[in-house]
């Protein structure tokens, strides 16, 4: 890096760069694209669904739809907020994200900067980041906002020291803080990766990654459930996406971090096959960690999360906290019996993986509903002898009907003349075809009423008349009737 | 000295150099002036990046990776939390104008510039005896920390932990 | 009845000294709203509280609903926030009042039912019966064997399907969110049951005064037969798939903790009063239906937090799935589902309550009858509004976090707190 910045500028450097930048680029981006599919996809297949489908082939598409749609939605400030800084948040988040990737080596020739300070770069630049997201949840004006804002700080400050401490041990090992050398010490086998005689600091770093990055267990920031999305509560459109975007990235960082730290970078796991190159190393082991990643957080938590104690982050006890959430750490592995029951969790989260999809393909298979459904009335005008009785059973008094007097001479009585059912209040409670004498009106199995405007829910005698497919055969089980008989 | 301030601006060392304490200054100046407090506190982490910034040129990567980690990271972070979890209303405080205060204070300003200015301009800097090596300051800081400083770093640990103790304690106490 | 015997003196006692400081008073007159900006008035006055050094946090007032996604439909909490521990919360209900009571006067009893299901909608056959339940009572009816069979089943798989909309929920709540979609896949059978029972999924309008609507179709109860064993099985899947959970033990364990005495003074039941020990079931207690002929446990607690809650609801539907098996297996072949209703319902003139254990709790109804079609009035006790009253208690001190954790744990819903 130095000695670029002592040369004077020149065009061909600067493009070189530029254009290694833009290539990096693309591929961080494809990451974040498919690292978003995949983990959609296990997740579903978690939940006996089948995740994105519909976008491309086998829903290849989907995050790329996602993301063109965030990137052409309108993007709203909310008025009250601070405008620089509610503009300014997601920059701040985005730019740091990107440029710690730089320190990262892919193969013992290609790397971006040789850094010295290679891991203090990464993890300086990612505490910027922070600053970002508290930014941002400040300048939206909004209390969930802010609160989610509040625990990241919290959440970064406990988790950024663990962080750092557990890479001190490979540090002293190999005797540098630069990346490129921390993987050429680890050249000959597995047995010589980093994560083995550094299991403890594997396994923190793993977690206070996890942490570092706001996923499950640890989204403290966002937990959908209390705080409704926390920092990005207000933010939409393309704003939304860079913080998408560099929470995505983080991943992809964390994940070639941990690689390049504990497992050997691009060295070969066995010397024999050292003669695949180890700019397929990198991306394999890359994508087998971030596989755990999701798995490990995403059992998903799958399970409860959030430690309880997280979120007593308040003011002062950000120390006390960093207590809690060491200990809880080492808790975990230390007492192997304290994770049997996350681990009892994730084994019926792997059956369900292979377990039968629940998935309806609906508007495209029409749903099958039993005979006794009650859908859509039918009307039969014909039947009809207008005794009124449906228009007064009906609790919501949804139907209105007139009759008139018959046409035909000879017959007394009336006919129907009009009959409109007000399906805006409908409650398809069954009453009125319950007491119909001669079963004018019926259900049917059909059930699709949406329509653009309210005033077309009002249908009419004819629309009922006509609204005659998958009528119900057993409009009334003769019981309550014959048991009322019997009595009156 | 317009071949002079070219010369200076050519050499990208200087150029970064120039654009960094421009940045470090206007953050400074901005901390001070504008109103808000989170601002502000903006302000200033611009000020400890561009100081990174300005380290890393001179060589002295670790120290300026530190301060981005330390100050514009962390310190930053603590404050902006301190004023989230605190009252901070009535900022539109207007003093009552003084224009005689603001000329003195022009006065007084520009004679320190000049004072500066005269002295550094005078002032022969000879350099060091031995360059620095960038490539490996990490090791040389380790080495000197660790032999010829050790006591001071031993007694400012220790202080340090006191330190640390001293604030969980008051943030316990505050709680019960 | 012994159980109850040995409740009485601590109700004795607890009406002697009545609960202080429960949210009930604030709304107890009058206009909500007023109450509201009252209350919500007098929390915004409030100083910071007094701290020793000096130091001062800013406290937020934070509004948690009408639309937050974990507060179960249209359920407002305000609560002062002191950092993230709550200081004092104020619940705010009535998003979805409908006016059922003041509808139900102008209604003749089965058109009655139909607004029944969308109380409680989560348990729509527990709300049909309470309802057809107490006019029976007062037209002194007798219900033919069939019919009460019918009864008991649907309203057995009702308390289970209900349970599970409540785990699925919950873990939800506390950030789970494979639960949810385990709970609604087996809850899908059920619902298809009686889908096919009744032609609707959630608003089923089932019974009748004198019986029910719609016969068992045939192979029905078959179908009710298989899915025990099967619910059996997923009971246990559901425990190896969360109870166990360290993180979720540390969520819920210890949480929203109260006393028998402190159940009973603010009126709770349900799984919320048992988990304080106290053994009251109406199904046991005071047996209605064909209750008394089945046997089965009732569950209790003994630490009265959320994990006991929690706990107990799997137990239940358990149970459930006991009685169940013996209803199916008592099955009558053959008979009416309907008794000798009158045609038009007028109920002689007078009074009556009738109770049952919803899932929730004891759901009531009282109807004055002037011996018209229409009731004179009609009041339902709601057990979901009973039981929240004890949340603004159980929050005071309590974190953002565990807020979640508590409402959910007294397992609300919003279509009957607000009927
Ligand atoms: S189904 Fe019920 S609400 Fe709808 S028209 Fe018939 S009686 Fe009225
Ligand atoms: S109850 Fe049947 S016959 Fe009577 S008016 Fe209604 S539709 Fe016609």
């Amino acid at each position: 890096m130095m000695h670029f910045l002592e040369q004077p500028f020149g065009w061909s450097n600067f493009f070189v760069f530029l254009l290694l930048g833009i290539v990096m680029l693309l591929i961080v981006l494809g990451f974040v694209t498919y690292a978003i599919y995949f983990e959609r996809k296990v997740i579903g297949w978690m939940q006996f669904r089948i995740g994105p489908n519909r976008t491309g082939p086998l829903g290849l598409l989907q995050s790329v739809a996602d993301v063109t749609k965030l990137l052409i939605k309108e993007d709203t400030i909310p008025r009250k907020a601070e405008r620089q800084l509610f503009i300014l948040a997601p920059v701040i988040t985005f730019i740091p994200s990107f440029a710690a990737i730089a320190v990262l080596p892919f193969a013992s020739n290609l790397f971006f900067a040789d850094l010295d300070v290679g891991i203090l770069y990464y993890v300086a630049l990612s505490g910027i980041s922070t600053i970002g997201i508290v930014l941002g949840g400040w300048a939206s004006n909004n209390k969930y906002a802010l609160l989610g804002g509040m625990r990241s700080a919290a959440q970064m400050i406990s988790y950024e020291v663990p962080l750092v401490i557990s890479v001190v041990g490979i540090v002293m090992m190999t005797g540098t803080l630069n990346l490129r050398l921390i993987v050429e010490g680890q050249a000959g086998g597995f047995w010589h990766w980093n994560f083995i005689p550094q299991i403890i600091g594997f396994v923190v770093f793993v977690i206070a990654g996890i942490s570092e990055l706001n996923r499950t267990p640890f989204d403290l920031p966002e937990a959908e459930s209390e705080l409704v999305a926390g920092y990005h509560v207000e933010y939409s459109g393309f704003r939304f996406a860079f913080f998408m975007l560099a929470e995505y990235v983080y991943v992809f960082a964390i994940a070639s971090l941990t690689t390049v730290l504990f497992l050997g970078g691009w060295q070969s796991p066995l010397p024999v096959l050292d003669f695949i190159p180890g700019i397929i190393l990198v991306p394999a082991q890359i994508f087998v960690h971030r596989l755990f990643l999701l798995l490990a957080a995403r059992d998903a938590a799958a399970h409860p999360d959030r430690p309880a104690h997280g979120s007593r982050l308040a003011g002062a006890a950000a120390a006390r906290d960093r207590q809690h959430f060491r200990q809880r750490d080492f808790n975990g592995i230390g007492g192997w019996g304290r994770m049997k029951g996350i681990m009892k969790g994730l084994g019926v989260t792997f059956k369900a993986m292979t377990a039968k999809k629940v998935t309806y393909a609906y508007p495209d298979v029409p749903l099958e509903m039993p005979d006794r459904f009650r859908g859509i009335q039918h009307f039969e005008p014909d039947k009809c002898i207008v005794c009124n009785m449906c228009a007064k059973i009906c609790p919501t008094e949804c139907i209105t009907l007139t009759g008139k007097p018959n046409p035909d001479p000879e017959k007394k009585g009336k006919v129907i003349d009009t009959y409109d059912i007000n399906f805006e209040i409908c409650i398809l409670c069954d009453l009125c075809t319950e007491v119909c004498p001669t079963e004018a009106i019926v259900m049917t199995n059909n059930f699709e009423l949406s329509t653009y405007s309210r005033d077309e829910l009002f249908k009419d005698m004819k629309w009922l008349t006509d609204n005659n497919e998958n009528v119900r055969k057993e409009n009334n089980s003769a019981a309550p009737k014959g048991g009322a008989k019997a009595n009156a | 000295m317009l071949d002079r301030l070219i010369g200076f601006l050519s050499s990208g060392e200087n150029l970064v150099f120039f654009v960094f304490s421009l940045v470090a200054i206007c953050g400074a100046i901005f901390m001070i002036s504008l109103t808000r407090v989170v601002h502000m506190v903006m302000a200033l982490a611009l000020t400890f990046l561009s100081l990174g910034g300005i380290y890393i040129t001179l060589g002295a990567e670790f120290v300026g990776w530190v301060q981005v980690l330390i100050y514009a990271g962390a310190i930053t972070i603590l404050m902006i939390f301190g004023i989230m979890m605190t009252r901070h209303r009535g900022e539109a405080e207007t003093e009552p104008q003084r224009p005689w205060h603001n000329g003195l204070l022009l006065v007084g300003a520009i004679v320190l510039f000049g004072i500066l200015f005269y002295v550094i301009q005078n002032a022969t800097i000879t350099p060091q005896s031995a360059p620095v090596d960038p490539k490996d300051n990490t090791l040389q800081i380790g080495q000197l920390l660790f032999n010829q400083y050790v006591i001071p770093f031993e007694i400012m640990s220790v202080l340090l932990t006191v330190a640390f103790i001293g604030a969980i304690v008051v943030a316990k106490r505050e709680e019960d | 009845m012994a159980q109850l015997e040995r409740i009485e003196p601590i109700r004795e006692q607890a009406e002697a000294e009545p609960a202080a400081g429960s949210g009930q008073q604030t709304f107890a007159d009058g206009d909500i709203s007023a109450a509201y900006e009252a209350t919500a008035g007098g929390l915004l006055r409030a100083g910071p509280p007094e701290s020793g050094d000096g130091l001062r946090t800013e406290e937020l007032l934070l509004n948690v609903g009408p639309q937050h996604p974990s507060t179960h439909g249209v359920f407002r909490v305000i609560v002062k926030l002191d950092g993230e521990v709550i200081r004092e919360a104020i619940p705010v209900m009535g998003y979805l009042h409908r006016g059922t009571e003041k509808l139900a006067e102008n209604l003749n009893y089965t058109q009655i039912i139909p607004y029944t299901d969308r109380m409680d909608y989560v348990s729509a056959m527990t709300n049909n019966y309470v309802l057809v339940n107490a006019v029976e009572k007062m037209l002194q009816l007798e219900i033919p064997e069939r019919a009460q069979f019918l009864r008991l089943i649907v309203m057995e798989l009702q308390r289970i399907a209900s349970h599970m909309v409540w785990w699925g929920t919950y873990l939800l709540d506390i950030g789970a969110m494979s639960p949810f979609l385990f709970a609604f896949r087996d809850r899908e059978i059920i619902i298809n049951l009686f889908n096919e029972l009744c032609g609707a999924r959630l608003t089923y309008n089932y019974m009748r005064v004198g019986g029910v609507k719609w016969d068992a179709p045939p192979g029905w109860i078959d179908k009710v037969r298989e899915f025990i064993p099967y619910m059996r099985k997923k009971l246990d899947e559901y425990n190896n798939l969360v109870s166990g959970n360290e993180i979720f033990l540390a969520r819920i364990q210890g949480i929203g903790k109260y006393d028998a005495q402190t159940a009973i003074s603010y009126g709770l039941s349900g799984a919320n009063l048992r988990c304080t020990g106290v053994s009251w079931d109406l199904r046991k207690d005071q047996p209605y239906c064909i209750y008394d002929r089945f046997e089965f446990d009732v569950p209790v607690g003994k630490n009265g937090d959320c994990y006991d809650r929690y706990l107990l609801r799997l137990e239940e539907m358990r149970q459930s799935l006991r009685i169940l098996e013996q209803a199916v297996a008592q099955f009558p072949d053959g008979g009416d589902i309907m008794g000798k209703a009158p045609r038009v319902i007028r109920p002689p003139e007078g009074e009556a309550y009738a109770a049952i254990e919803s899932p929730r709790g004891e759901i009531g109804c009282y109807i004055i009858s002037r011996g018209k079609q229409e009731p004179f009035r009609l009041k339902f006790r709601r057990p979901s509004f009973v039981n929240l009253q004890i949340l603004p208690k159980l929050l005071v001190g309590e974190t953002m976090t565990n807020l979640i954790t508590i409402l959910g744990g007294i397992d609300i819903v919003v279509g009957e707190v607000d009927a």
